[in-house]
């Protein structure tokens, strides 16, 4: 059965884009007391000399720019200005901008099922890379079969086993059209290919130069051209004109790297800057007094959690960890230590999840009483539960754990807060705190990824569902079907186990923040990628 | 001369001594593939990768092909940064060579002065200012200075430009910063020793004889007093430049405080030995230095 | 007597530090009784609150709340305990073995003397923090274990001054006769050599205590010290320091009992060297 997608690029163009690059262009130009005529809304096209340059303070840079090396929410930031996804998350649309879900093209334009386990995809054909060479689908064949095909790479660390399960092949039919095979039926497949790993590379530069000069000057097909990196300090990119999308807003991009938290923040005020990331929640509070800034923070597509290892005997009863999971009140952390900027998430689920989202779901509800007796229940009997944290990892990280620990020795459990320097589990590990990707649109590519039968987490070993049929019916189910309906309920099933067994305990969806000067009209998303179109 | 060259040769041993510890020391410390594969790898990414980089290999045998290497100028590559080990040093090591070498040139055209005066008018009031001055600088960690010094320049008065590195105004705070550690210690030192030599016989001699105060005070006192100084100048480097990873956090300063710091957290095993040889080097090359100099200062050393 | 006489003749700003040292130590052995609340009791509500302010969960803060809104004060008391024992015991651990082993290489010289200089040389030679890194990865970061390591932080300043006294005395003429008199050479350190190496060795270890209290700071910014939720002046510092600019009494109050104590330490110390010196007492 056929059914195809596709999606008319000129109303998502004309009206959002432009007006995003539009108001980028005049307000900051104001701003940054360029004299300039002011850009009205309904203008054509800029002049390219017109566009004024932008500072970025970030806390730190990849050390490296290629993608199937480095894989972290540091390179995913500076990533998205160089490089293309085959397809994007339509974050501006939507009810909140920046959070939008739906799938739409980018480097594709469209794509459809040609059976089960085959998806057929169009690139677009007026796409060249920085050095003018011309897209093509050999080159999306080439991006992923170096990370995950036959002959990958070992080297080459960000290649995980979770990172497509179920992938085949990728065939090229002709320039501008190739097929993904996977060696089962794979729902949202698509999504694949819209977040993480996969910008395409050029293929022919690539093997020209090799993997490691490839890091050192990038080449993409994204809005802006890598001009100078020195390590540690500064990554300056320059617009590049043959870009196949709305333009780049700016004509040249300095992100800076400013690692104190502090430090930062003057810059910004002290007007050295005109965007920074990752504020505090508590500086973000006192920023948004001042009125030459604009503060904004909006859910990440990534939640903090703690994992247990349910092989430890002080914590292998279910019962215990449901105790622990209740036993602390979260939405007094996300009110006072975010300052609301956080939201609480019941289970592993989003609301734009749609039709997967339960909103009366809620395995974590604070209650003192019940988790007493959850935990006695359980055949708690004062052994120490040691809560691991990383330090300076995640954002509030040890002072969230500090109220947790409180908490729990407020209900008589004996606990104590580690911190760690380096995410490393083992056997002697009781519980440790971790982040899970919740990106958009639904839970096969993001959820299973990392709790599935092949994710992350069974892989570690800290937890196997006591339940077969999680890893079994539902999750095929999950997978594979192409019963939306069946999908859902089989979801619900899913998460009735996992909120049962208690693998884990989610702490919130915590927002990004970001400051910047008034004037500057640049939108965040919900992704670490910053858009500067 | 032969003096020296002996103690040459000891300072290389010791520093390669130090290497050897670090090299073992480090890979009990951590797992530089675990980091760098973040939190998503499975354990068998993480071996594949580790068999890829040859660290899953006895740590001896590793140890081997690394002098091999080392012997003939290779230091390896970075595993962060997946370049060789000597770009990186020889890209940071400017920064961070600007900043300590002013920060202890001022801190002894300024100390040793101080500690003079604070001798020789000891128990006044300008000895007690000297030192409470000096001290507070080095009693306060150095991240609340530098931070105070960027909210009050920077951000209120719009003096200085408050991070990062580029012409002479981005090195004003830094070096501020830094200076103080240094200075008190310069200071101190330089009071105790003057104030002990002042008393000692020879120079009560000399004034008995009569020579006029100021030519006793330059001629005797600082030439002898300044060898404690001296002393300690070679690992007073390697204290700055330990003081040097906590400024250039605060000010954003890419030299190789940061290098280091960022290393071990990574346990970048190669670029943590490198870093630390250089240091031992500086140090060696200092007291070298200082040990020459002696021979000039000092007349009862260097006699056979 | 003699020294009950000599306190009296000292400067008065000797005497405010020897008062400031005394309540610091004070604060530290009885800061169960001294301090109002429990210092790792939190206040969600009451975060972040002035000093001098009442918070309705958790009364009055006569320094303010942290992020976490535990009360200052008590912390301050409370750190001090840590900050004292770090500070005594570190400085005692360095003192013991480096004033040791610098005796012994000076008195005994030859083949030791070479060993223990050339350990000297491999400490001086590493920074710090790596040696900080592997010991805390091999041993925990436990109190027990940060001590001695803090504390051997500065062992081979006094080796230095030891070894110097010891050298010196192993001509002089004292040792010389009380060898030949058949004395044994523990008694000669003791009773000659020793002697003549502790004023320069008090200032060393003056000097150190400020050190380690400065690198118990450090390696809290580091993330390496004390664990939380155990108040230490420099964890207290290092979580401050993004405050400075609106809840700034959450790292100054800690700084401020640092620099007092650690002004005072240094003070008292140059005042008991220059009492102790021979040569100078005149005066």
């Amino acid at each position: 059965m056929k059914s195809s997608r596709t999606s008319s690029l000129l109303t998502n163009d004309v009206t959002r884009r432009d007006l995003m690059r539009l108001l980028g262009v005049g307000v900051a130009a104001g701003a940054l007391g360029v004299s300039g005529a002011r850009v009205l809304a309904q203008e054509a096209s800029p002049v390219v000399g017109d566009r004024p340059e932008i500072t970025i303070g970030v806390q730190a840079l990849p050390a490296t720019f290629d993608p199937a090396v480095d894989y972290s929410n540091v390179s995913l930031r500076t990533f998205y200005s160089i490089y293309d996804y085959l397809v994007e998350y339509d974050y501006l649309g939507g009810d909140t901008p920046g959070m939008g879900s739906e799938l739409i093209p980018s480097l594709v334009t469209a794509w459809t099922e040609i059976d089960e386990l085959t998806t057929e995809f169009t690139l677009r054909d007026d796409v060249t890379f920085h050095d003018g060479s011309k897209l093509t689908a050999n080159d999306v064949k080439y991006t992923v079969d170096r990370v995950i095909g036959p002959d990958a790479d070992a080297t080459l660390t960000s290649f995980t086993t979770s990172l497509f399960p179920g992938f085949a092949s990728v065939e090229v039919i002709d320039d501008v059209t190739f097929r993904i095979i996977t060696t089962a039926p794979k729902q949202g497949l698509v999504n694949t290919f819209a977040y993480g790993q996969f910008w395409v590379l050029p293929q022919a530069y690539l093997e020209e130069v090799g993997n490691e000069e490839f890091g050192r000057n990038p080449i993409g097909t994204g809005p802006y051209r890598f001009v100078e990196f020195v390590a540690d300090d500064r990554l300056i990119l320059d617009a590049y004109d043959g870009y196949w999308g709305s333009p780049a807003a700016f004509s040249k991009v300095t992100f800076r790297v400013i690692p104190e938290d502090a430090t930062r923040i003057a810059a910004l005020q002290s007007k050295e800057l005109n965007i920074i990331t990752n504020v505090p929640p508590d500086q973000m509070l006192q920023l948004a007094n001042d009125s030459s800034l604009v503060t904004s923070s909006l859910p990440l597509a990534n939640a903090h959690i703690y994992m247990f290892n349910t092989n430890h005997p002080n914590v292998a009863n279910k019962l215990v960890r449901q105790g622990l999971n209740r036993g602390f009140d979260r939405k007094a952390i996300i009110s006072t230590l975010w300052q609301g900027m956080a939201d609480y998430m019941g289970s592993f689920q989003i609301p734009s999840w749609g039709d997967f989202y339960n909103p009366d779901r809620d395995a974590y509800a604070f209650d003192v009483d019940a988790a007493k007796a959850l935990l006695e229940e359980g055949g708690y009997n004062g052994e120490e539960i040691v809560y691991s944290t990383l330090n300076g990892y995640y954002v509030l990280g040890v002072e969230v754990a500090q109220v947790i620990v409180a908490s729990w020795q407020a209900l008589g459990v004996n606990a104590r807060v580690e911190v760690v320097d380096q995410w490393a589990p083992d056997e002697t590990t009781m519980m440790i705190t971790w982040s899970n990707d919740l990106l958009p649109n639904e839970p096969s590519h993001t959820f299973w990824r990392i709790w599935g039968a092949d994710g992350i987490a069974q892989l570690y070993g800290f937890w196997t569902p006591q339940d077969a049929r999680y890893n079994g019916e539902f999750g095929e189910t999950l997978l594979t079907s192409s019963d939306q309906a069946a999908r859902v309920a089989a979801y619900q099933s899913i998460l009735d186990i996992w909120d049962d067994e208690a693998p884990a305990g989610i702490l919130y969806n915590q927002h990004a923040t970001y400051v910047e000067q008034a004037g500057t009209g640049w939108q965040p998303y919900t992704i670490y990628g910053m858009d500067l179109r | 001369m032969r003096y020296i060259a002996i103690r040459f040769v000891r300072s290389l041993v010791t520093l390669w001594l130090v290497v050897t510890l670090v090299f073992f020391g480090m890979r009990l410390a951590g797992d530089p593939i675990r980091i760098m594969l973040g939190d998503t790898a499975s354990p068998a990414d993480i071996a594949r990768v580790r068999e890829a980089y040859g660290l899953d290999q006895p740590f001896v045998v590793q140890y081997v092909k690394y002098s091999a290497n080392v012997a003939q100028g290779d230091f390896g590559n970075s595993l962060s940064e997946r370049r060789p080990v000597t770009d990186v040093l020889r890209e940071r090591l400017p920064a961070t060579l600007q900043l300590t070498v002013l920060s202890m040139l001022i801190a002894l055209l300024i100390g040793i002065p101080a500690g003079l005066i604070a001798a020789v008018r000891r128990n006044s009031a300008i000895d007690r200012l000297i030192i409470a001055v000096t001290f507070v600088g080095q009693a306060v960690p150095g991240f609340f200075i530098a931070i105070l010094f960027i909210t009050l320049f920077a951000v209120t008065w719009g003096l200085l430009p408050s991070s990062g590195r580029g012409d002479w105004r981005y090195l004003v705070m830094p070096v501020a910063a830094l200076v103080w550690g240094d200075l008190a210690s310069i200071a101190r030192i330089t009071r105790v020793s003057v104030l002990e030599v002042l008393n000692a016989d020879y120079v009560r001699t000399a004034r008995a004889k009569g020579l006029r105060r100021n030519q006793v005070l330059i001629w005797h006192v600082i030439r002898n007093a300044l060898v404690p100084v001296l002393t300690m100048l070679g690992f007073m480097l390697a204290g700055t430049v330990a003081g040097a990873i906590v400024v250039e956090n605060v000010f954003a300063w890419p030299g190789m405080g940061r290098v280091l710091q960022n290393a071990v957290l990574k346990r970048d095993f190669p670029l943590i030995q490198a870093v630390v040889m250089l240091i031992g080097i500086a140090v060696v090359i200092v007291n070298l230095l200082v040990d020459m100099v002696y021979g000039i200062v000092d007349p009862r050393i260097g006699k056979p | 007597m003699r020294m009950w006489k000599t306190l009296r003749r000292a400067p008065w700003s000797i005497r405010l530090a020897l008062l400031a040292l005394l309540a610091v130590v004070l604060m530290a052995v009885f800061s169960p009784i001294v301090a109002p609340y429990n210092p790792e009791a939190q206040d969600l509500l009451g975060r972040l609150a002035s000093p001098g302010s009442t918070s309705t969960l958790s009364g009055y803060h006569l320094l303010g709340t942290d992020a976490l809104g535990r009360d200052i004060f008590s912390r301050v008391i409370y750190g001090a305990r840590v900050s004292i024992t770090f500070a005594v015991l570190g400085t005692v651990v360095g003192l013991v073995i480096g004033t040791l082993l610098g005796l012994i290489a000076g008195y005994v010289g030859g083949r030791i003397d070479h060993a223990i200089m050339f350990l000297v040389d491999v400490q001086q030679s590493i920074p710090f923090i790596v040696l900080c890194l592997v010991a805390i990865a091999i041993f925990g970061n436990s109190q027990t274990v940060l001590i001695p390591l803090i504390g051997l932080a500065g062992w081979e300043g006094y080796a230095r001054y030891a070894r110097a006294g010891g050298l010196a005395a192993r001509n002089s003429q004292y040792v010389l006769a009380s060898q030949a008199m058949g004395a044994s050479p523990a008694q000669i350190v003791l009773r000659h050599v020793l002697p003549n190496a502790v004023a320069p060795i008090i200032v060393v270890a003056t000097l150190n205590v400020t050190g380690v209290i400065l690198l118990e700071s450090s390696l809290s910014f580091l993330g390496l010290g004390v664990q939380p939720p155990t108040p230490t002046w420099g964890s207290m510092i290092s979580d401050g320091r993004q405050y400075l600019g609106s809840a700034w009494w959450m790292a100054v109050m800690p700084g401020a009992a640092m620099i007092i104590t650690t002004l005072s330490v240094t003070l008292v110390g140059d005042w008991i060297r220059d009492m102790m010196d021979p040569t100078i007492r005149q005066r």
